[in-house]
This record gives structure tokens, sequence and C-alpha cells, in this order.
């Protein structure tokens, strides 16, 4: 009988070691998940932020690829409203005024936005050997 | 520009200025086209700045945001 016991006793310390030990191996397991939730979090909210901020940048591309089309619709809109067929031929002295004019500023429009610090790159770069070779 | 009006004047002008009378001229036409061509042209290199400054502005390191606590 005391035996029996005995027996039933180590058995039952043997199965709360056990558990115990499980225990904490799964207390262990839910910290390394944690941390696992908390660096995944972190991922998500920049990549959520980087993914705003591309947003941003392209709807903002978008409205200056469209305005740099500006200039064109007005030139058509303008030739396609006039004849300068029948105005060069009415007013010409005018008409050369005015498209000399135009003429000009087109020039200056080009140099002003291909100029080297004009958010175009430094023409410091590349290399500096003058043969295309 | 020169019509029939100032034709005779043009002509009389552009020999006393250049001693020939030989040029080149361009119809009113051609005109349209060549500066609808222009306007291609600086609508590209326009746009080709935008989509630099884009990509520079994407590519483009941020600052570290602060640890949460």
């Amino acid at each position: 009988m005391i035996l029996v016991l005995l027996a039933g006793a180590g058995g039952a310390f043997m199965y709360v070691k056990n558990l115990q030990a499980n225990l904490e191996t799964a207390r262990a397991n839910v910290a390394k998940m944690e941390v696992a939730l908390a660096t995944s979090e972190q991922s998500l909210k920049l990549e959520r932020a980087e993914s705003q901020r591309l947003g941003e940048l392209n709807g903002k591309l978008q409205g200056d690829l469209q305005k740099a089309e500006q200039y064109g619709d007005e030139l058509r809109a303008t030739l396609q409203k006039h004849n300068l067929t029948h105005l060069a031929n009415k007013k010409p002295g005018l008409i050369e005024k005015r498209m000399q004019d135009a003429t000009n500023k087109l020039w200056d429009d080009l140099e002003s936005i291909t100029a080297p610090d004009n958010g175009m790159q430094s023409t410091d770069s590349g290399t500096k050997d003058s043969n295309s070779n | 520009m020169v019509s029939k009006e100032n034709y005779n004047e043009f002509v009389k002008e552009f020999e006393a200025k250049n001693g020939a009378d030989a040029y080149i001229a361009i119809s009113v036409k051609d005109y349209e086209n060549l500066s609808l061509n222009f306007a291609e042209l600086r609508r590209y290199i326009e746009q080709q700045k935008q989509i630099i400054v884009y990509y520079e502005n994407a590519v483009k390191p941020e600052d570290t945001p602060p640890k949460e606590k």
C-alpha cells in the first residue's frame, strides 16, 4: 500500500515537473513571438509610411507631367484659333514682332530648363576625359 | 514675316544687309509645325526633368524615425 502511494506521489511529482518545463518553454516561445510581432508591426508601419510617401510623390509627378503639356496645348489652341496666313497678309509687321517675341521667350525657356543648376544633375559627375571613344 | 505687301521692301532690306538675294523661306504651315515640334521638345525635356526629380526623391534616404518606447 505504501509502495503504491509512494509511486503515485512520484508520478504526480514528475507530471508537475514536466508541466512546469512545458510552461517555461511556452513562456519563452510567447516572448519570442511578441518580439517577432513587434518587429513585423514596425516593418508594416514603415512600409505603409513609405507607400504613402511614394503615392504623394507619384501624385506630384503626374501633376508636373501634366503641367509640362500646358505650353503645347496653349500653342495648339492659339494656332487653331487664328489663321496665321490671313493675319500675316493683313498685319505682317505686328505678326512678325509677336512671332519674334514668342521665339525669344522659347529660347529663354529652353535655356532656363536645361540650366545645370535647375534641378538637373551636376555637370561635375562623370569623366573629365573629353575623348568620346 | 513677308507677304505681298512688304515683299519689295523685304528684298531691298535683305539685299542691303546681306548683299545677295538668296534666302531660305518657310511656309506658314511649316512654321506652325516647327513651333509645335519645339513645344514637344520642351515638353519632353520638362517631363524628363520631373521624372529625374521624382526618382531622386524616391530613393532619397529618410531620417530614421525615433524608436517607440
